[in-house]
């Protein structure tokens, strides 16, 4: 789900960087600070989740999480996921530092939607929260490398196809989070 | 003796002018050098990077070099067009993705995750 140096252009690049260094400002201004062991903690369940690596056929697909970030933290999802996509970039070179802004909107933006699907009062929504914010951010993920150029049609297909599994996996692991969640009486 | 002076000047003027391209990988991120002769690197010359069909356009830096992140370890089509008729295609595979996935660090991993901590305990001290 990371998009890689050299892959998007540089509007992209100042626009995405533009829009998440104000979504930075805005959630360290407003976070409070009994909310920041939270952050914390999760931003650590992020940046972990990405090194459990699933094999599927040929190749293999990793967690994510995203959608646990954003139901636990609302808005300050954007500030755990940003400070674990830096690591993930400066010590292990998944993503880049110039993409890290794009990376933070595709992952960022669904963990928040995935908030505002669990406050509403749906059949199954622990495995829909999961389940969306991998299909968002799939989509959000083909639509900026569809729009960086015709020859990422077929990568960014291929990408998409790989994640569908992702989806129900994921959507299935929140499914069983949330419920161990609720039955240990954990407030989120 | 002429025609051996001509076919040397012949041969010459031929190899001065023919483009070179020299490809390594380190660390998933393919580095392209493309020159004439040593002294005389292909500078700003158009750069055609191909790997799984995909194919990405770059140009080539002062020194005649560029650089591009892997995404696998497939085969990689590395073309340069200098102009005038110069243009030079190498396939080069690369391994060293393999290589970092090999070498997952552990010290990496634990360091990363206490800097993650260690910004938010310095932001939860600043917040106080």
């Amino acid at each position: 789900m990371h998009i890689s140096e050299g892959i998007i252009n540089t509007p992209t690049i100042a626009i995405s960087t533009a829009i998440t260094t104000i979504a930075i400002v805005y959630t360290i201004k407003h976070l409070k600070s009994e909310d920041i062991t939270k952050v914390s903690m999760l931003s650590g369940l992020f940046f972990v989740a990405s090194f459990i690596h699933i094999p599927l056929g040929v190749t293999s697909i990793h967690l994510i999480l995203h959608s646990i970030l954003g139901v636990v933290l609302g808005i300050n999802a954007i500030l755990a996921i940003f400070v674990a996509l830096l690591f993930q970039a400066l010590f292990f070179g998944y993503g880049g530092l110039s993409t890290i802004g794009i990376n933070t909107i595709v992952m960022g933006l669904p963990a928040i939607i995935a908030y505002y699907i669990y406050i509403k009062d749906l059949k199954y929504k622990e495995f829909l929260v999961g389940f969306v914010a991998v299909l968002l951010s799939s989509i959000l993920l083909n639509g900026v490398l569809v729009l960086n150029g015709e020859e990422f049609i077929t990568s960014a297909k291929i990408i998409f196809v790989s994640n569908i599994p992702l989806m129900f996996l994921e959507g299935f692991i929140t499914l069983l989070i949330f419920r161990f969640l609720s039955k240990a009486k954990v407030k989120i | 003796m002429r025609v051996v002076l001509l076919l040397c000047i012949a041969f010459g003027l031929v190899y001065g002018h023919s483009l070179k391209i020299f490809a390594t990988d380190t660390n998933g991120t393919l580095n392209v050098e493309s020159f004439f002769t040593k002294s005389s690197p292909c500078i700003e010359c158009d750069m055609t990077i191909t790997q799984n069909k995909k194919q990405i356009a770059l140009k080539t830096d002062t020194n005649g070099t560029a650089q591009i992140k892997l995404i696998s370890n497939d085969e990689v089509i590395i073309e340069v067009n200098a102009g005038a008729g110069h243009y030079k295609q190498i396939s080069y595979i690369p391994n060293s993705i393999q290589e970092e996935n090999k070498d997952f660090d552990v010290q990496k991993f634990v360091l990363a995750l206490v800097l993650i901590f260690g910004i938010f305990y310095l932001l939860k001290r600043y917040k106080k």
